[in-house]
């Protein structure tokens, strides 16, 4: 039976061309949703050009002004002082990172932000004050650099070392917390080759690792006095006695070298980007360049949109809810006028942003998402976002979606417009007789759209093109 | 503040009595006037079982005080070890030098009434302390098997002789399905949060063509795909639950449920059971136990969640009345806690646990289980040990056989694996 994406029965919506198709595919995976002006774009340039300049976020962005609350460059110990900062983080964190799921031109960066979010999840509510300036300073710092750099930024940031209890992990109590989470979920992998007697090492080593907004320099903070110097085995290495923090740096430097981070990271990467059970020859692929390159993203992902498995992979992803909703706002033009209310719908949806409370980050198979809850959400969503957030009503959001559309003249060309916009692709000719059908019953495509006529259909046109199967494969 | 895996946040708790989606008359849902399902064949003829799993690894030791170990608890749980029955906020005494948690009292009645069964250094034999692959282990009902991808009541649902088709048949709820229930596709979980908010929203004039379009374009009438599966049951369930939706749900026989976000999932569990819709099994989740630090056994996190526990299944017991002869609850949760108290008041990951047993068909009132003891050399690298004979599985097995009318299908649904009564369960 199998999963089945579009392509197991017959489409929606096709492609004329099978390079349109494969344009919409690149655009699909790297961005959060494919407008035609995106498409333009890399029919102009190509996809390999359009990979080199998605991996090149700060050129993208130079001179480019994002809704983006000032909030978010805020250093922490000012964010602390300000009235009711909990919520004004919290909110504001939301927004903005929504707003540059949306409008930000580096879409790749953004979705590559996720994914470090998801590998080293942290939950915002718990602290949104200091999540903020884990999201600037470490997530977002550097998501396109090396891995080594991130993962001892991670170790080090309070929100990490709070989030899984390091700064409480002291010579005379050792908490093992991080240390475990560590190799099984943010390198090694449970199958990585750590044992039980590792995990107890590792968290000796991290002993002292805590923070403390009272001193100089505030954030992270090494206390000698709470750190066990003893001599300590971790994978076979020898930590030798009498050391301090080196002892950390040292396992995290173990840690970004070994085989089995290498192949626990960049299976997720594919797993991410090309498919729920990626092949081997991908994955050892871009652990390859790993290796070469000592765990620069830029290169991985390089190779990883270029390679064949990719291109072979179209349609073989499902949004995950926030990739749903995030994706129809940036297509059908959808904005949030009120934070609470977007959250909210997320909660419905199953994933609010930097929602998820275990450390192993919000799943990312098929399986997962796919229950009968989350699908009549998504619909019931669609409609609050593209049918009520036209009429003013109280939903706290609002959208664009009859500009979106532009104009038309007959009820064919309403429905082919607002295929376009949403899908980017042409309907198949018996979707589209239905779909005239639902905008004008007992009319046909030549049939002139009335104001009326238009303004009756076209939530529910717009939200039964985002609720399609086409859609919810990517 | 330290990671609560699984809190008990559940937003919709927080926003229930929102009305976010208030909209002009003309633009409300339309319910399609449909008929409410009735079931086609004959129901399974075994109980009606609802699953309750407590996510982050449950302080078995807290819930079951083994107050007769002495020293061998109260030495090394200075700060968080459970009074002696009789003490203030003592452990109440079930016997054997056992106690429940005080906040425990609505289990203790029904224990002293013979409708509960406590077992004891049970769970999953994986020596994993990883709250994901003990999950994993037990929901699939396969410890250390990878490979698997169904879980121990998807295989029991796929397995049983059935001609119960309803779309209710196997509820879990909250937004993701548990993946005990996941099966090889032959029948479909339903994810569901409530049953009230169960239907389409869609522009009242619009409505007939939206869903007809849906339908179409999901296949519901011949689903061919995992997404197809999904939307032909929301479609089923939705008319299933056309007659219920509108009704503010009353608890019947004096049953007061908590106010909180498990006991609201267990009302709706009460609702579905009492409309009679052909529910079989039902998973809840109860989440918030890993309690790492500041453990708050009396007066914090765990107290309160010992309340929601027993207040909630307690008034799903009273709720139910005399149905209850033909439902057994069940408690689970993927590893207990190391003995040892940790600097932090609290305790890390563990491994031997305990489990709640109740409803019609339970031999009440008795602890099961051999228990190995908390002497330093009876632990299992500092927790509590699992005999191979409490094997949860033993517990899970006998439940199918006796309860669900499935022991001809003990091998497929856990395999490698051979089950031996202990004498919870009546016939």
């Amino acid at each position: 039976m199998g999963l089945g994406g579009p392509f197991a029965r017959p489409l929606v919506a096709a492609f004329a061309t099978d390079d349109d198709a494969a344009n919409y595919h690149l655009l699909n995976r790297l961005s959060y949703g494919v407008r035609p002006a995106d498409m333009a774009r890399v029919k102009r340039v190509g996809r390999a050009a359009y990979i080199e300049e998605q991996l090149n976020p700060a050129k993208l962005l130079r001179g480019v002004s994002l809704p983006v609350s000032s909030i978010m460059n805020v250093p922490r110990a000012r964010l602390a002082k300000v009235k009711n900062s909990y919520d004004v983080a919290y909110r504001s964190l939301i927004l903005s990172t929504v707003n540059r799921m949306f409008f930000s031109p580096a879409q790749l960066s953004e979705r590559v932000v996720e994914f470090w979010s998801d590998h080293f999840n942290v939950a915002a509510e718990d602290e949104p004050v200091d999540f903020v300036d884990w999201q600037r300073t470490v997530i977002r710092k550097y998501a396109f650099g090396k891995f080594r750099d991130l993962l001892r930024a991670t170790a080090q940031h309070p929100s990490m070392l709070v989030y899984l209890d390091n700064f409480l992990n002291i010579a005379a109590h050792p908490n093992e917390n991080y240390a475990r989470e560590l190799m099984e979920l943010h390198t090694l992998g449970v199958d990585g080759g750590y044992t039980e007697a590792d995990v107890k090492a590792v968290a000796r080593a991290f002993t002292g690792w805590t923070f403390d907004y009272n001193r100089e320099g505030e954030g992270f903070f090494f206390n000698a006095d709470d750190h066990d110097a003893d001599e300590k085995t971790v994978l076979g290495q020898t930590l030798p006695a009498g050391r301090g923090i080196e002892d950390g740096l040292d396992v995290i430097a173990l840690l970004a070298n070994h085989s089995s981070t290498r192949h626990f990271v960049c299976r997720k990467l594919a797993v991410r980007f090309v498919s729920d059970n990626p092949a081997a020859t991908l994955v050892n692929a871009l652990a390859q360049v790993w290796a070469d390159t000592d765990g620069a993203i830029v290169p991985i992902l390089r190779t990883l949109f270029n390679s064949p498995e990719f291109a072979a992979a179209r349609g073989q992803k499902l949004r995950r809810p926030l990739d749903f909703a995030v994706g129809l706002m940036r297509l059908g033009g959808v904005r949030i006028r009120k934070v609470d209310d977007f959250v909210y719908f997320c909660e419905l949806l199953g994933q609010v942003p930097f929602g998820w409370h275990p450390p192993n980050g919000f799943p990312d198979n098929a399986g997962a998402w796919a229950n009968s809850n989350g699908v009549l959400s998504r619909w019931n969503v669609a409609t609050t976002f593209l049918e009520d957030a036209q009429h003013g009503s109280t939903t706290g959001m609002k959208t664009a979606i009859d500009a979106v559309v532009g104009q038309a003249r007959t009820v064919g060309e309403f429905v082919d417009k607002a295929a376009l916009a949403l899908l980017a692709q042409p309907l198949d000719a018996d979707v589209r007789a239905r779909l005239v059908q639902l905008v004008a019953p007992g009319g046909t495509g030549d049939t002139r759209l009335t104001g009326a006529v238009r303004r009756g259909a076209l939530g529910s046109l717009a939200m039964v093109l985002v609720s399609s199967p086409n859609f919810q494969w990517r | 503040m330290s990671a609560s895996l699984f809190q008990v946040t559940g937003p919709l708790g927080r926003r229930r009595n929102r009305e976010i989606l208030s909209v002009p008359n003309h633009l409300r849902r339309r319910r399609a006037p449909r008929l409410a399902f009735a079931p086609a064949g004959t129901q399974a003829s075994g109980d009606i079982l609802v699953v309750i799993f407590q996510r982050g690894g449950m302080d078995g030791l807290s819930a079951l005080i083994p107050f007769g170990e002495g020293a061998d608890y109260y030495d090394i749980r200075p700060t968080i070890a459970v009074r002696e029955p009789g003490q203030t906020k003592g452990a109440l005494d079930i016997g054997g030098g056992f106690g429940l948690h005080p906040a425990l009292l609505p289990f203790k009645n029904l224990f002293d009434a013979g409708q509960l069964a406590v077992v004891r250094a049970t769970g999953c034999v994986d020596p994993t302390r990883s709250h994901f692959d003990a999950m994993r282990y037990m929901e699939q009902g396969v410890p250390g098997d990878k490979t698997v991808a169904t879980g121990w009541l998807g295989r029991h649902l796929e397995s049983v002789p059935s001609t119960n088709d309803s779309p209710v048949r196997a509820v879990g709820f909250g937004s993701l399905v548990q993946a005990s229930l996941r099966g090889t596709g032959a029948y479909t979980p339903l994810a569901m949060e409530t049953t009230s908010d169960f239907s389409l929203y869609a522009n009242g004039d619009y409505y007939d063509a939206v869903r007809a379009e849906l339908e179409t374009e999901y296949h519901t009438s011949s689903p061919a795909s995992l997404l197809d599966r999904q939307a032909s049951a929301v479609f089923q369930t939705m008319d299933l639950l056309d007659s219920l939706n509108g009704t503010t749900y009353t608890p019947e026989n004096g049953a007061v449920y908590r106010d909180d976000y498990f006991n609201l999932q267990l009302q709706q569990v009460a609702q579905l059971i009492k409309a009679d819709v052909g529910l079989e099994v039902a998973c809840v989740d109860i989440g918030g136990f890993d309690t790492h630090e500041t453990t708050g056994v009396l007066d914090g996190t765990f107290n309160d969640l010992m309340q929601s526990l027993a207040t909630g299944i307690g008034a799903l017991h009273q709720d139910l009345g005399s149905r209850m002869a033909k439902i057994t609850i069940v408690t689970m949760s993927e590893f207990g806690r190391r003995v040892q108290e940790n600097a932090s008041k609290g305790t890390d990951h563990g491994h031997g646990n305990c489990m709640f047993v109740l409803g019609g068909g339970v031999n009440g009132g008795s602890i099961y289980g051999a228990w190995p003891g908390l002497a330093s050399n009876q632990l299992d690298d500092g927790d509590l040990f699992i005999p191979a004979g409490n094997d949860q599985r033993h517990v899970l097995a006998e439940l199918i056989s006796k309860r669900l009318a499935n022991g001809a299908s003990l091998a497929q649904v856990f395999p490698n694996f051979t089950a031996a009564p202990l004498g919870i369960f009546k016939t």
